[in-house]
């Protein structure tokens, strides 16, 4: 593997800046890794929990799951997810529920796009 | 030291506990803010913990009032994990008992270092609190001796609560740290001698 094939520049903009996430995990790539499994094994239990707080019309749940998906795709410095995530949190904790739910579908886009370029960034590292 | 993680996030939880336990802490890991306040209010519970502002339940800053407002809890040491910019969270988290906090996502470097000075003052309490049941039990102790005590005009013995007679020594010694060098007075000396020569010479 190269040097420059180990770097995680290939991440797209926006979506993640696995070297701000290498550089809070004391450069440690396979604590990298390790927390991108878990990531990607959780994630689609984090889009259930918003989904069903969507179905259910409850702004405390739908908060609590946005800031769950806030704080998890912040590890990897994922600037688009989090900032949608933290819309539909303040937005429920407001209130505005319906502008909250509306944001619902842009964030599972975002969460996806994120969790393919992290299984695109392990791959990359462990070939 | 056991650290309790509160962090509803499995990927922020995880991430918690290993960077935890690669800094030889024992860890123990809640999803729910009920489940860490059970666990906090135990007497032999974690004495520090980490945990998240929001969780299903109580929430971070509830647990925070909630255990202040106990003495037997009052000394926990809590950090409280907020959003990047949300000072209002972190004034009112403060506000409400935590005693410090860190903004996810976290930097690895500055967690451990929060951790050891909250590591650093639970030891400082727990030495203080060691202390202090000392100095209790001496002031209980001393307290014993200041009472009116029932004494034998003939023989000295000394009477206790349960109405069992005591030499003053043994007395003494039971419940104090005083400890007795044994020796011979002046006057114990002539009457003695005085007794040993009658004695020899009625032999």
């Amino acid at each position: 593997m190269s040097a420059e094939q180990d770097q995680p520049s290939e991440c797209l903009d926006g979506v993640c800046d696995l070297s701000v996430a290498l550089q809070r995990m004391d450069g440690d790539q396979g604590l990298l890794l390790e927390v991108i499994e878990i990531f990607l094994e959780d994630n689609g239990n984090t889009l259930l929990e918003l989904r069903a707080a969507i179905e259910k019309r409850e702004p405390v749940v739908l908060q609590r799951a946005a800031h769950t998906i806030k704080g998890a795709v912040g590890n990897f410095a994922a600037k688009r997810s989090g900032d949608i995530a933290l819309q539909i949190e303040s937005l429920s904790k407001g209130g505005q529920l319906d502008a909250a739910i509306a944001l619902a579908a842009p964030l599972e886009r975002e969460v996806e796009t994120l969790a393919n370029a992290l299984v695109a960034y392990r791959r990359r590292v462990a070939a | 030291m056991k650290i309790l993680i509160a962090e509803d996030d499995a990927t922020s939880r995880w991430l918690l506990e290993r960077v935890c336990r690669r800094w030889g802490h024992e860890t123990q890991s809640v999803e729910t803010g009920t489940e860490a306040l059970e666990q906090l209010e135990k007497p032999d519970g974690p004495q520090l913990a980490i945990l998240d502002w929001i969780l299903p339940g109580v929430s971070g800053a509830q647990i925070c009032t909630q255990l202040r407002g106990a003495a037997s809890t009052a000394s926990r040491y809590l950090i409280l994990l907020t959003s990047k910019g949300g000072k209002e969270d972190v004034v009112s988290g403060l506000d409400a008992g935590a005693d410090d906090y860190v903004t996810k996502p976290f930097n690895q470097e500055e967690l451990r270092a929060r951790v050891q000075v909250g590591l650093r003052i639970v030891e400082l309490q727990n030495q203080l609190a060691e202390r202090v049941t000392q100095l209790e039990a001496s002031i209980a102790r001393e307290r014993h001796l200041q009472g009116l005590l029932p004494i034998c005009s003939y023989c000295k013995k000394i009477r206790d609560d349960r109405n069992y007679w005591h030499q003053v020594e043994s007395y003494i010694i039971t419940r104090t740290d005083v400890r007795f060098s044994h020796s011979v007075c002046p006057e114990c000396v002539e009457r003695v001698r005085g007794e040993i020569l009658k004695d020899r010479k009625a032999v």
